[in-house]
């Protein structure tokens, strides 16, 4: 038996916004202390992994580990009916082919209860090394959605490169190249303003933006985002969910040909 | 003095260049190669002398063994795969590619690369520690799938040149991969079960391919010992194989030295050696195109190359790679949208096409042309009756004295082959009834099976009813014409009685369109509902005739492998009527 209550049921929907688009099928891997869900994109070029401990619900139960095969697209769907203030209830049998989802409204005069069907999904897990990355930038989500829409126009692959003083996003496409610097300012009045970089050495790698822009689906989720990188390894872009979990999505650098 | 010698020495460099550049230059460009052409009664004009069929040959497999595609049937890695011809593709626009390629020469690599995979982690598994190792080793397999070859087979050659007729090769890709992993030998194949055969290859078209594919795989297990016939003639007994696949089967796979001539091949002959017909002609490409294209495989290589190095070289002992070579060519550099002026291009310099026009060109400016009038040859065997006038009529009219060098060259090879004359493809309007019932919360679906013959034979369909045939005056069918062919339908032949509770709105205000390669169907789809219990109807049953008729959830079509055709109208009648309901065609081509 598995069953969670998130009074904050919008970060349940604000999480399957930020994959839907990046995986299509997936895994909700349940266990005692969190709900994850790690899964790489149809093109095996990007992973994302996402883990909601216990502690965000206000109730959770999980007797035996469950694996939870949703389609994001569907799940996507129940979640737009779920108004922003309204309680989630997560309810699935240890054996059963069903997920019950329950919304209800913060006075309680709505409650609306949905049947997901659930399907095998056959995924092996990859294992994430955690190795301490050479840079890290914390900036404002909204700062890097913006640079990432902006840089898309330019051209598809986008170098970062994280330096002294500051992180510099480079394109270069048929029409031109564009360079965009964001400076350290560890000082800023408010501190979801501020950007940070912490860094032992430079380190400068490429991307595709594409699926940048796919990460960026998440931005709601946090105000600030978390980008760490070592060279030849991929990036890890990771938006905190409070201090219960978080979304995190790993790609693969662009290496040059030959 | 010095200023003469100069002159001087500037005309011995140009005329060394010349000869340098061998023929390809306009000014010796001989115009009585426009007039022995235009003159030619005979099919010898096209034959290759010996000289020019050995340097082609060796040009060619010189290109392919350093640009073929990476495919998995060649025995490539499975993971590297893709069919693309973008890179070695022939478009004018050579200049935004090359850049293209110096700003994007960066790869992609799989974020697998990076981490490794672990199989602990599957819940569900737990259950069974005993089996623990075989699951692992499957999921092993399965990471590396696609870092494996699969070898060159007679089989597995024989699988994709099936699925290659009239298919795409980036679409065959995934196919065949799916196919080798269920059916890796023939015996695997002969074992399926017809709908195990179908669902494999829903989606690919051309249905028919996949039944004789199949009884051709039961008639090599069961009468000819699992061993697949290695010549020509003996493949060409099997169902299913006709002289092209038999020819590649053999030379790709058994290396025998044969010709294989497809559309591709016919093209880049027709440019070689200058036939004025279209490539559809049958005597192009059941006949005399087989003995051009012989001509190249078995060009003896090793004589006089001695600087070949295998000295051991047979004749045509590599039928195979000159035959994909050609075929090959004729997707990419001599598609034809090809300009015959590519230096990439391996055989630029052996084009028949631009050095043609090149010729017309002098020959237009030289005296004779006002004195004689050139009468086209009416009776050269491979060439059309009317195709060397319709040359002289192109080239007259498209060729003009301000033309570049290079402009005329390329008119030259755009000509050849000459445009295959036009046909339309029939169009027929179809009445679709989509009978669906809820029973036990699902939905399930009204399907009956094609005639065991002709187009689609044996695939699952919804009941239709051809409304009309289109002629050029005929309009769509009016919406009661549909109903009344649907009613009829449902009275007199899937008997059913319950067509009084038909739901007049059409699906889609527009019809769904599904283009075969020679018909076009138009369905005017229908939704049935039925509130009959399926408890009281059977599940099999015999409708339309003698046709099998069968109820359905999706996901029993799935396992039957319906057409895409029918997961059109399935997505249509699920979403609903809609507001300008896209159309969606499927041309499907050959193209290698």
């Amino acid at each position: 038996m598995f069953e969670a209550r998130l009074t904050n049921g919008v970060t349940m929907k604000q999480i399957i916004e930020s994959i839907k688009d990046l995986v299509k099928d997936c895994n909700l891997d349940c266990s005692e202390e969190e709900i994850s869900i790690q899964s790489m994109d149809s093109a095996h070029v990007s992973l994302v992994a996402v883990r909601l401990g216990a502690g965000a619900f206000d109730h959770y139960r999980c007797d035996r580990p469950n694996a939870l095969g949703i389609n994001t697209a569907n799940m996507s769907k129940i979640f737009k009916m779920l108004n922003n203030d309204d309680t989630v209830t997560f309810k699935a049998e240890d054996e059963g082919d069903a997920l019950t989802l329950l919304f209800e409204g913060q006075k309680n005069d709505t409650i609306a209860d949905f049947e997901l069907k659930l399907m095998d999904i056959d995924y092996e897990q990859l294992g994430i090394p955690d190795t301490p990355y050479k840079c890290s930038i914390k900036m404002p989500s909204r700062e890097f959605e913006r640079i990432v829409r902006d840089l898309q126009v330019l051209g598809d692959t986008c170098t970062i490169s994280c330096g002294k003083e500051g992180v510099r996003f480079s394109v270069t496409g048929n029409i031109g190249t564009g360079n965009i610097l964001t400076r350290a300012n560890a000082s800023a009045e408010k501190e979801k303003d501020q950007v940070i970089i912490d860094m032992e050495e430079p380190v400068e790698l490429n991307f595709a933006l594409r699926y940048l822009n796919f990460f960026t689906k998440a931005t709601s989720l946090s105000d600030h985002v978390m980008i760490s990188m070592s060279p030849e390894v991929p990036v890890v872009i990771e938006y905190p969910i409070q201090d219960y979990g978080y979304v995190k999505y790993y790609l693969a650098p662009k290496i040059e040909e030959e | 003095m010095s200023s003469s010698s100069v002159v001087l020495d500037e005309e011995v460099v140009q005329s060394n260049t010349y000869t340098a550049s061998s023929s390809s230059t306009m000014d010796v460009e001989d115009y009585h190669l426009w007039r022995n052409w235009v003159q030619h009664t005979d099919i010898d004009h096209h034959h290759f002398d010996k000289q020019q069929a050995k340097e082609i040959r060796s040009a060619l497999l010189e290109w392919y063994r350093a640009n073929r595609r990476k495919l998995p049937w060649r025995g490539d890695v499975l993971g590297e795969c893709n069919g693309s011809t973008a890179g070695i593709n022939s478009n004018n626009n050579e200049k935004t590619s090359k850049k293209k390629r110096t700003l994007n020469d960066k790869k992609q690599p799989s974020i697998k690369n990076f981490f490794g995979a672990k199989t602990t982690k599957v819940v569900k598994k737990e259950e069974e520690p005993d089996e623990a190792p075989s699951s692992d080793a499957a999921t092993q397999q399965d990471e590396q799938n696609m870092a494996i070859r699969i070898p060159v087979s007679g089989y597995g050659v024989w699988v994709s040149e099936i699925m290659l007729q009239q298919t795409r090769v980036e679409a065959v890709i995934p196919y065949w991969i799916k196919w080798m992993n269920s059916f890796p030998t023939v015996h695997d194949l002969a074992v399926a079960s017809e709908e195990q055969v179908n669902s494999h290859w829903a989606g690919l078209g051309f249905y028919r391919r996949a039944r004789l594919l199949h009884q051709g795989a039961k008639k090599v297990v069961n009468e000819l010992k699992g061993e697949l016939p290695q010549t020509v003639d003996s493949l060409m007994e099997l169902p299913g194989i006709g002289r092209y696949t038999a020819s590649a089967i053999a030379s790709i796979a058994f290396r025998q030295p044969c010709a294989v001539v497809d559309g591709n091949v016919c093209r880049v002959l027709s440019r070689l050696t200058g036939i004025a017909n279209h490539i559809k002609a049958p005597n192009v490409k059941d006949k005399h195109g087989w003995d051009l294209a012989n001509q190249l495989i078995l060009a003896d290589n090793d004589n006089d190359d001695a600087d070949d190095g295998d000295s051991n070289e047979k004749e045509g002992c590599c039928a195979g790679e000159v035959n994909q070579a050609l075929m090959e060519l004729g997707a990419t550099y001599c598609a034809p949208s090809g300009t015959g002026m590519d230096p990439r291009d391996p055989l630029r310099d052996y084009y028949f096409s631009t050095r043609l026009a090149r010729s017309y060109m002098a020959y237009t400016k030289s005296p004779i042309s006002k004195e004689e009038t050139l009468t086209p040859g009416m009776s050269c065997s491979i060439c059309d009756p009317e195709g060397i006038t319709t040359v002289v009529g192109l080239f007259q009219s498209g060729i003009t004295n301000d033309m570049s060098d290079e402009q005329v060259a390329k008119f030259g090879h755009a000509t050849f082959p000459l445009d295959p004359p036009k046909n339309k493809k029939r169009e027929e309007d179809l009445a679709v009834a989509a009978v669906s019932t809820v029973h036990k919360k699902e939905t399930w679906w009204l399907l009956v099976k094609r005639p065991p013959k002709g187009l689609l034979a044996g695939q699952w369909e919804f009941p239709n009813v051809i409304v009309q045939t289109r002629t050029a005056k005929s309009r769509p069918p009016s919406s009661k014409k549909i109903l009344d062919a649907l009613s009829t339908m449902c009275q007199e032949e899937l008997q059913t009685g319950w067509e009084a509770q038909l739901d007049p709105t059409p699906v889609q205000p527009s019809p769904l369109e599904h283009i075969f390669s020679h018909i076009k169907h138009i369905m005017w789809v229908r939704k049935y509902s039925l509130d009959v219990d399926l408890g009281e109807i059977e599940l099999d049953y015999t409708a339309m005739g003698d046709r099998e008729a069968r109820w359905m959830r999706e996901e029993d079509m799935e396992k039957v492998g319906v057409t895409s055709g029918v997961k059109k109208i399935l997505k249509a009648v699920k979403t609903g009527p809609k507001k300008g309901a896209k159309k969606k065609a499927v041309p499907r081509k050959r193209k290698r």
